[in-house]
């Protein structure tokens, strides 16, 4: 079966709530992943924030965060790095959203765009959510606010 | 000229610095003890070591010095190679040991020992042990009378067995994973650090240090793949295997074209193939204020509908596998043109007039494009600008 390529993907930080690990991930569905770390964790997550663009920008932009806090990434096994903080660094959500508005900023990527304050932070694993490819395609505006 | 679109510099501060091995003074040495590094492999994260040792804990194993290889002066004669636990001999190989013959290099022979006699089956240093012979039947060992070459000892490192499979497995694990590669990084930091430290002037370790410096005055540090320290951070590059048969001119060329244009990024195998092809491959100077205004739009381009080079590379390999599927009849891997073929099709469809290199006429065959398997969501970005600047012309 041929790969489905989407065009556009989402970027999410995370902050586990049974751990308090700070991460980040790509993902294509944010709905269906939310629920993948509920279901793996036993708990209720959120994700911080969410950043919608270019499939293009959005995987550069998870390069840029592994390359610029390389050295804070937990590293388990002593061989790879992982997309989780060591809480050790005691990075914040916050930092780590700064990290990515100010690349988004200074690239620039005019066509990355983050979730409106109104509908941050994303929780919408147990009901049906607004944040959809096609409604935010259709109306960025509405659910979107543009960085810088 | 008028181009729809203009080259944007980032301005993304830089937060890492490199720590650059290889900018040293004569006589900086660094220098570890063992048990330096043996803090470094302690370290809690290392968990497949921490296994490892945990797994012998587990089964009560443990080993004594006498199982150690034992070592001996042999006679050439008294050494065996199995030629089905060897590989063939290499003969062009032989001669470039010869060549550049120097005794301090030599290693030891590993062989398994039969039990009880003074036989020794060479598991590695065939060619080691060959040239030695060699050279003693030329007369070129000073004690050893050349009609008595077979009598020649020669360093031995060996086991005692009969298990002919241990010799087998001995050959593979010293070729295979026991034997870690050499990163070509290694050779470049040895022959940087042999002219830098040792003022040692070979021509091959003066191009080296030549070509460091170049990467260096343009912000550009070559690094070790799996640096940990270093990994990551813009300007890093770990493609030494690319610059290695690169000429300095063109090497400049590139460094200066990542300085320009993509300093805020690492150096990526893709933009270094493209700045080494719009080099290469041009039609015209390209120290000329012409070329840079090209330069100019083509990473324009780049920038606006692929975001940066490493991004490029990605879209390139998947529409050259799609591309090479429908014309070739299966899928192959990225033709080192085929981005740069891409985005000189999309300059000439932006209205790009500067005369580009002729790359930009390859793949195109039984009546495909290798343009049109590029993402649609791109090719639909490029139309709204080709669109946009017909509008308002």
């Amino acid at each position: 079966m041929e790969k489905i390529q989407h065009s556009t993907r989402f970027l999410y930080i995370i902050q586990t709530s049974h751990s308090n690990t700070l991460g980040f991930g790509v993902a294509t569905n944010p709905q269906r992943r939310l629920q993948d770390y509920v279901a793996h964790s036993a708990a209720k997550q959120e994700f911080y924030q969410l950043y919608y663009g270019p499939k293009s920008d959005i995987d550069a932009l998870e390069t840029y965060i592994k390359n610029e806090w390389m050295p804070y990434r937990l590293d388990i096994n002593g061989s790879w790095k992982l997309e989780w903080f060591d809480p050790k660094h005691k990075k914040s959500c916050q930092a780590l959203e700064q990290l990515i508005d100010d690349k988004i900023k200074g690239h620039p990527m005019p066509d990355v765009r983050k979730l409106a304050d109104i509908y941050a932070p994303f929780k919408n694993y147990y009901s049906k959510s607004d944040i959809t490819k096609v409604n935010l395609d259709h109306d960025p505006d509405k659910y979107l606010q543009k960085i810088g | 000229m008028n181009f729809p679109i203009e080259w944007v510099p980032s301005t993304t501060k830089q937060t890492r610095k490199v720590v650059n091995q290889l900018d040293r003074d004569p006589n900086e040495f660094y220098v570890k003890t063992i048990a330096d590094r043996l803090k470094e492999v302690n370290k809690p994260n290392n968990q497949g070591i921490h296994d490892a040792v945990e797994d012998y804990y587990k089964l009560g194993t443990s080993f004594s010095i006498k199982q150690l290889p034992q070592h001996k002066m042999v006679p050439i004669k008294n050494i065996l190679i199995d030629e089905d636990i060897q590989r063939e001999m290499d003969t062009m190989h032989i001669t470039n040991i010869v060549k550049g013959f120097d005794p301090r290099r030599v290693n030891p022979i590993f062989a398994v020992k039969e039990p009880n006699k003074e036989v020794y089956h060479c598991t590695d240093g065939q060619h080691t042990v060959v040239t030695l012979a060699k050279l003693a039947q030329a007369d070129l060992i000073d004690e050893v009378e050349h009609e008595d070459w077979d009598e020649m000892e020669v360093d031995v490192l060996y086991v005692e067995t009969d298990d002919r499979s241990f010799a087998r497995e001995h050959f593979a694990f010293i070729n295979g994973v026991g034997k870690k590669k050499i990163d070509e990084y290694d050779n470049h930091k040895q022959r940087v650090l042999s002219y830098r430290l040792d003022n040692n002037n070979k021509q091959e370790y003066a191009l080296a240090a030549d070509k460091q410096t170049i990467c260096e005055d343009a912000g550009v540090y070559p690094i070790k793949a799996d640096d940990q320290q270093n990994s990551g951070i813009p300007g890093t590059l770990t493609h030494l295997n690319a610059i290695k048969t690169i000429k300095p001119e063109c090497l400049t060329f590139m460094v200066n074209f990542h300085d320009k244009y993509w300093k805020s990024e690492v150096v990526d195998a893709g933009e270094m193939g493209i700045s080494r092809l719009l080099y290469q491959k041009a039609n015209t100077p390209t120290d000329t204020p012409e070329y840079e205004e090209f330069l100019d739009h083509i990473n324009a381009i780049i920038k606006t509908f692929f975001t940066n080079p490493a991004q490029l590379r990605t879209i390139a390999s998947d529409a050259y596998s799609g591309y090479s599927k429908d014309v070739f009849g299966a899928s192959k891997s990225v033709h080192d043109t085929a981005a740069l073929n891409i985005v000189l099709k999309v300059y000439q469809k932006l209205g790009g007039t500067f005369s580009v290199p002729d790359i930009v006429l390859s793949h195109k065959d039984n009546g495909k494009d290798l343009y049109n398997y590029i993402s649609p969501s791109i090719k639909k970005k490029i139309n709204k600008v080709i669109k946009d600047g017909k509008d308002s012309a």
